[in-house]
C-alpha cells in the first residue's frame, strides 16, 4: 500500500506523529553497542534513531573508490549515489516510525524548504517549522520545541553521538543545537527559483561523477556555487546540521524528504523519467554508484539505485510543485 | 519498485541482526578516511587535449601545534572541503580551518598546550568568532582540565560548539 507523503507545515497530525515517533525510536534499544560500532569509550546501547546518525557518519567515511579521491566521493554523497542513498535511508526511518507509532499509513513529512525561501531573511527565521509548536527554534542547546533536552529526565531527547572535528565518532550526552542563518557561508534558504532551475537540468549525473559534475544530481545536492540547495539547508540550519552527524537533528529527515521529492518532481518532468546513471558497465573506480551496486547499509537488508527509482508503491507526495 | 528484502517490516531483533551482519563491513570501509597523522597528500588529475595531468598537493594543517588529521577534499575547481563539515566548501584552507574552529570550538581548545606563544594561557579571551564568548566561558570553565598530548576520545561526555550544544 502506498502511503502519502505531506508538506509538514500544512499537516499538524503529521508533525505530531513524527515528532512522536523520533523521541520513541530515540528511546528504543535494540541491543547494539558503541562498542559493536566502533565508538570509543564505555558500551553503551545504541537507540535505533542513533543507528540512522551512525549509518550515516558510517557512509560518508566510506571512500568511493576504496582508494580515495576522485574528489572525495564517498559511499552516500558528492557523487550519483546521493539521491537514491537517501531514499533508501529515508524509506527505512519511515518504516520503522510506522512500526514504532503503530500506523501503518504514516507518511514521512517533507519541508518545502524553497518556500520558505521565498520570504525575506527574517521571515524565514520566523517561519512555524522552528516555533515551539513546531520544532524548536536556534539554540545552543535549543530551549524550544519537543526535542528540548533536560539533564533530569532520561527520556528527553538528546543527542549521544555525534563527531568532533576530525570525523570521528563519539558518545556525548548533550542537547541539540542550532544556529538558524547564523552561517555567513548561506544567509538565507533556497528558493522557487533555484528548484525551478534544478528541474529543468540534465542529465541526472554525468562524468566525471563527482562535484564538479554537470546534470541533476550535482545541483540538487547542492555544489555548483555552493553551499546551495541541500548543502545550503545544511549550512543554515547550523549547529548540530553542520558535521557528519547531521540526522542527529530530525529536521535532516525533513530537508532530506524535500530533497527526494524533487528527485521525484524532476523523474516525472518532461521526458527525463526515472532514468539513473551511470549504469552498470562504468568502471570499477565508480564501484558504489553504478545503477545496480549495493548501497551502503547498516539496519537492514540493502538495496540497490535500480530499486529505488520507481518508489510510488510505497509512497507517494501530495504535492510534486516544488 | 523498491528491493522485498529491503521493503520488510523491520523489528527490534532484525534491526538487532543486520546491525552485527554490517557493523564490521562499515567499520572497515570507513576506516580508510578517518585520519591522516602528518598530512595529507591530494592527488588531482585531469586530461587536457590529449595530455595527462596530476597534480599532487601535500597539506598538513596544525592548530596551536596539533595535528588536524580529518579527510581534506580539493576540487578540481580548487575548492577545498572536508569530511568534518560535509555541506561546505572554501575558497581557501585558512577559512576552512576557522570554521573548524567555530564549529568544534571545545575540540579545539582541549587540544591547546597550556602555555603558547610566549606565555599566553589558553582561556581563550575575545577574538573575531562568533561564539568567542562562548568558547572563552567554556576554556574558563575547563581549563584545569585541558591536555597537552594526542587527542584521546573520553567517554561520554558534554560538548559546545559553534551551534553544537553543550549540557550537563
Amino acid at each position: 500500500m502506498s502511503v502519502t507523503r505531506p508538506n509538514i507545515l500544512n499537516n499538524a497530525t503529521a508533525l505530531q506523529k513524527y515528532c512522536d515517533g523520533v523521541k520513541r525510536l530515540k528511546n528504543e534499544f535494540t541491543g547494539p553497542t558503541t562498542q559493536d560500532l566502533g565508538i570509543d569509550g564505555p558500551a553503551q546501547p545504541v537507540s535505533t534513531y542513533d543507528l540512522f546518525v551512525i549509518w550515516h557518519v558510517n557512509a560518508m567515511m566510506t571512500a568511493t573508490p576504496a582508494n580515495g579521491n576522485p574528489e572525495g566521493r564517498n559511499a552516500a554523497h558528492r557523487g550519483p549515489v546521493f539521491l537514491p542513498w537517501h531514499r533508501f535511508m529515508l524509506r527505512q526511518l519511515e518504516l520503522n516510525l510506522q512500526r514504532v507509532l503503530g500506523d501503518q499509513d504514516f507518511g514521512l513529512p517533507y519541508w518545502d524548504w524553497a518556500a520558505d525561501g521565498e520570504g525575506s531573511p527574517e521571515d524565514q527565521l520566523n517561519s512555524p517549522l522552528w516555533r515551539d509548536d513546531g520544532l524548536g527554534g536556534s539554540g545552543d542547546p535549543i530551549t524550544t520545541g519537543p526535542f528540548v533536552f533536560d539533564p533530569n529526565d532520561d527520556s528527553s531527547f538528546r543527542v549521544r553521538i555525534d563527531t568532533d572535528s576530525d570525523g570521528n565518532l563519539e558518545q556525548v550526552n548533550r542537547g541539540l543545537a542550532r544556529a538558524l542563518g547564523e552561517d555567513r557561508a548561506a544567509p538565507t534558504l533556497p528558493n522557487k527559483t533555484d528548484t525551478a532551475s534544478a528541474l529543468q537540468s540534465g542529465p541526472y549525473d554525468a562524468s566525471p561523477w563527482t562535484v564538479s559534475a554537470a546534470g541533476f544530481r550535482n545541483m540538487v545536492e547542492g555544489w555548483p556555487n555552493g553551499p546551495a540547495m541541500h548543502n545550503r539547508v545544511h549550512v543554515w540550519i547550523g549547529g548540530d546540521m553542520s558535521p557528519a552527524s547531521s540526522p542527529n537533528d530530525p529536521v535532516f529527515f525533513l530537508n532530506h524528504c524535500n530533497v527526494d521529492r524533487i528527485w521525484e518532481a524532476w523523474m516525472q518532468a518532461g521526458s527525463n523519467g526515472r532514468v539513473y546513471l551511470p549504469d552498470q558497465s562504468a568502471p570499477n573506480s565508480l564501484k558504489g554508484h553504478r545503477i545496480n551496486d549495493e548501497l551502503s547499509s547498516l539496519i537492514s537488508a540493502p538495496t540497490t539505485p535500480a530499486d529505488v527509482l520507481d518508489s510510488t508503491a510505497q509512497y507517494v507526495y501530495d504535492s510534486l510543485n516544488v | 519498485m523498491m528491493n522485498a528484502k529491503s521493503e520488510a517490516i523491520p523489528t527490534p531483533e532484525s534491526i538487532a541482526k543486520y546491525v552485527k551482519q554490517n557493523a564490521r563491513k562499515a567499520l572497515k570501509a570507513s576506516a580508510m578516511m578517518m585520519h591522516h597523522e602528518g598530512g595529507q597528500e591530494i592527488v588531482r588529475e585531469d586530461d587536457y587535449k590529449g595530455h595527462h595531468v596530476v597534480v599532487k598537493t601535500m597539506y598538513h594543517i596544525t592548530v596551536d601545534g596539533q595535528d588536524v588529521t580529518g579527510h581534506i577534499m580539493l576540487t578540481n575547481q580548487g575548492q577545498v572541503q572536508y569530511h568534518g563539515l560535509p555541506n561546505h566548501s572554501f575558497d581557501s584552507t585558512i577559512d576552512l580551518v576557522r570554521a573548524l574552529i567555530d564549529n568544534f570550538p571545545e575540540d579545539f581548545d582541549k587540544k591547546k598546550p597550556a602555555m603558547v606563544h610566549g606565555g599566553m594561557t589558553n582561556v581563550k579571551m575575545g577574538g573575531s568568532g562568533k561564539h568567542s564568548m562562548h568558547m572563552a566561558k567554556k576554556a574558563a570553565k575547563s581549563s584545569s582540565k585541558t591536555g597537552t598530548g594526542p587527542k584521546k576520545k573520553p567517554a561520554a561526555k558534554s560538548k559546545g560548539a559553534a551551534g553544537r550544544g553543550k549540557s550537563k
